[in-house]
């Protein structure tokens, strides 16, 4: 793998080829951001184009003062919240936790649980009903390997902030898990 | 935060098994494991090959558009000229340049001086460019 300031002098130079390989690297990380908070399909392709578009267009202000990635991360998130707004979908406001975990956990969405008998696909269609701040920090973490500042770093939410929302957003996932799990147990 | 699951998850975070076998603890497994796995968000297969053409694309586009801004900026500008002059009475008249004829080589100075800070603008600004 080509190391990060190789690869954007290329691009820079106006090496397509580089560029190329710089999408590559990185689309993956982009894809699973982008996807996790926009649902339709069309859309996200769209988005993520556009978030590379920007990337090269903006691509000599990058002063390597974080790793490439973080960088890109921070553009993707940009867009993803600009179309979440678009959509008049509330971004900045997290339900009162309180009533969203009662409502997360006791909400038996037997629609969900009829169509996957699978905890895998369950789960994963949970996470599609968090609060787009958990889905955020829990692609983040867990799907991109990034460390609590660096999450911090893209989505311009102090380490603490980041921390509790990866904390309460597994706690939910947890609990409605348990409830599966106990109820196997019983079978 | 509740101690127990704080201490569960920071056991799982640091890839240890958590001393506890409860019920708890085996979710939290579960939802660490599932959460580790990729949710099959796909792009299109020639996905980057979309972008750079694109960004192949764009200068053409963009070039059109600045050419037909430029064009319209002239055509309004020489609009409004023309508008003012007819409504003011406006006559044109370079008097001004006989105060100015005192001064020439002050003039002269300025247009060097400005000709030599956009030069250097441009070297210091490509230097920095391949530094990057």
């Amino acid at each position: 793998m080509t190391d990060d300031k190789t690869l954007v002098t290329r691009v820079l130079t106006g090496d397509m080829q580089a560029f190329m390989r710089l999408i590559k690297q990185h689309e993956r990380l982009v894809a699973h951001m982008v996807g996790r908070l926009v649902k339709s399909e069309e859309d996200r392709e769209e988005l993520c184009q556009d978030v590379f578009l920007k990337v090269y267009e903006k691509l000599g202000e990058f002063s390597f003062q974080s790793k490439l990635s973080t960088w890109i991360a921070t553009i993707a998130y940009r867009y993803a919240i600009n179309h979440l707004r678009k959509q008049k979908m509330f971004y900045t406001d997290i339900p009162e936790e309180g009533l969203f975990t009662k409502r997360f956990v006791e909400e038996s969405n037997p629609e969900i649980v009829a169509e996957e008998r699978d905890l895998d696909n369950i789960v994963l269609k949970l996470v599609e009903g968090l609060p787009p701040q958990y889905k955020i920090v829990l692609t983040l973490y867990h799907l991109e390997g990034m460390s609590y500042p660096e999450i911090g770093e893209v989505t311009k939410m102090p380490e603490g902030t980041v921390k509790n929302y990866l904390f309460r957003a597994r706690n939910l996932l947890k609990e409605k898990v348990k409830m599966y799990l106990g109820k196997e147990e019983l079978l | 935060m509740n101690l127990f699951e704080e201490e569960l998850q920071r056991r799982l975070e640091n890839g240890q098994n958590p001393k506890d076998d409860g019920l708890d603890a085996k979710a939290y497994q579960e939802v660490f494991r599932i959460l580790g796995k990729d949710p099959g968000y796909e792009l299109s297969a020639r996905f980057a090959e979309t972008v750079v053409g694109k960004v192949l694309n764009k200068p053409q586009t963009r070039l059109a558009n600045d050419y037909f801004w430029f064009g319209a900026g002239i055509f309004f500008l020489a609009v409004a000229f023309l508008g003012t002059v007819m409504f003011t009475g406006f006559r044109l008249d370079f008097g001004f340049l006989n105060v100015m004829a005192d001064y020439w080589g002050l003039a002269v100075f300025g247009m060097v001086f400005i000709g030599f800070l956009n030069w250097l603008d441009k070297k210091l600004l490509k230097s920095r460019q391949v530094q990057h």
